[in-house]
């Protein structure tokens, strides 16, 4: 699931060769995580569900900026940087937010 | 009678005007805050909830706050109280979207979408909108009421000429009447003139009289008519003098002012006195102005009748000129010995 900010900086991410070749090709985008610490050595990265997410703005119960793709069912939430995290420091600790089953998990190697 | 304003102080046609208000205002905040190309049911709710924590800013505002400190020597109190006013329902608005809601709302996700700032600028706005509505709405009621008084002021008026003019009228044909007896009781053949005289008079009370202001050559038509019906009954001792100068045709005047001082003359000098008796009339009109003057000597009945009637006419005469020349006349009645003065000066 990725988060697009619509409030792009001119002078950071993509090269300005490639902006310049096609600049409407490239547009910055997030993905966003939640990181639990579980001990010293493993941390988990919860990924935004982006299913329950493209449900509840289906069902009309949230309220974010979004494009939908109804040629492949894919949306695009495109709110600005500041709703993003407004978002987030809200809803950040809101299970129902994050996909638990596809979770990555990195152990440091002892 | 049913006040011509009621529309605007019906209580409910009150409540129905802010219920369209905000039905409005719902709406257009609707269009203004939907995410996607239509409302969504989010939307609704969050529109709904955002026009809640507006509302009773507002009504502490025009229903509290301007009534009771909307005036020129609370003013920076008012604006104090409105400031604390629009930074606690902001406070709210703002806590709410961004914390409460979850706990309330858990099955709706949404979140404060303005700034602190944003959200005092859209409250500020907001009730400066409603606070004009409402000053506007208050002064349409104030003007209409004062409109209204003016007008009951001037029907007051009407009637109270009205009843002046109709006190003049009787007051009038009683001293005629009682000189016509006189006049039947020698058997005095000139006697059908006077009476002709009289009707003629008449008609100008009943049907001229009736306007507040006539032209002034009609005015001095009635007096001459007068005089000469005076002339009549008057002794052959009666000195009497008329002058006139300047030009009357064009102006107008309020009608029976001047007779009732010519009466008046009449009544207390031309008759009764044991010495020559003398009316002295002189009338001047320059541009716009008209002065008056009379002078008529004294007789023994001034002396002897002292009854509740007499000064009437007089008094009449200047509840009159207060009324139709506020402002616009100077009456100076001096009353010696052996004379009786009256000068009027108008601004026609």
């Amino acid at each position: 699931m990725n988060f697009s900010d619509a409030d792009l900086n001119e002078d950071d991410s993509s090269s300005i060769s490639e902006r310049e070749i096609c600049p409407t090709c490239f547009l910055q985008s997030y993905t966003i995580a939640r990181i639990r610490f579980s001990n010293s050595n493993t941390i988990k990265l919860d990924f935004i569900d982006g299913d329950f997410l493209y449900k509840q703005i289906n069902a009309g119960r949230m309220k974010l900026k979004h494009e939908t793709d109804e040629l492949y069912g894919t949306f695009l939430i495109t709110a600005s940087t500041y709703e993003l995290q407004q978002f987030i420091q809200k809803y950040g600790n809101d299970d129902r937010f994050f996909d638990k089953e596809n979770s990555v998990t990195l152990i440091r190697k002892s | 009678m049913k006040n011509k304003y009621w529309k605007l102080t019906h209580p409910i046609l009150r409540t129905i005007q802010h219920l369209a208000f905000w039905t409005l205002s719902f709406f257009v905040f609707l269009y203004l805050f939907k995410t996607g190309a239509k409302p969504e049911k989010i939307d609704y709710v969050y529109t709904i909830l955002f026009q809640l924590t507006l509302i009773p800013a507002v009504y502490l505002n025009i229903e509290l706050l301007l009534p009771k400190l909307g005036n020129r020597k609370r003013i920076l109190l008012y604006l104090f109280a409105l400031a604390a006013v629009i930074i606690f329902f902001t406070w709210i608005n703002y806590n709410f979207f961004d914390k409460w809601s979850a706990k309330v709302f858990p099955d709706y996700f949404f979140i404060s979408y303005f700034t602190f700032r944003e959200i005092i600028l859209f409250f500020s706005v907001y009730i400066i909108i409603t606070t004009l509505l409402k000053l506007s709405k208050s002064w349409f009621l104030v003007s209409g009421l004062q409109k209204e008084l003016l007008e009951k002021e001037k029907q007051k008026t009407e009637v109270e000429l009205k009843a002046l003019k109709a006190q003049i009228n009787p007051h009038f044909f009683f001293n005629t009447l009682n000189s016509i007896y006189s006049m039947a009781l020698d058997k005095d053949e000139r006697l059908p003139g006077t009476v002709l005289q009289l009707s003629d008079l008449m008609r100008y009370f009943l049907y001229v009289s009736k306007d507040n202001f006539i032209p002034l050559e009609k005015e001095m038509t009635v007096l001459d008519n007068y005089i000469a019906l005076q002339k009549i009954r008057s002794d052959s001792s009666l000195n009497f003098e008329i002058k006139s100068s300047g030009e009357i045709n064009g102006q107008k005047i309020a009608p029976l002012l001047l007779i009732t001082f010519l009466e008046n003359a009449f009544k207390h000098g031309a008759k009764g006195s044991s010495e020559k008796s003398f009316i002295f009339l002189n009338t001047i009109i320059e541009k716009n102005k008209l002065v008056f003057s009379i002078e008529n000597n004294k007789g023994y009945v001034d002396e002897i009748k002292t009854d509740e009637y007499n000064g009437l006419g007089l008094e009449n005469v200047k509840r009159q000129l207060e009324l139709l020349y506020p402002g616009k006349h100077l009456l100076k009645i001096s009353n010696e010995q052996d004379r009786f003065k009256v000068q009027l000066q108008l601004n026609l």
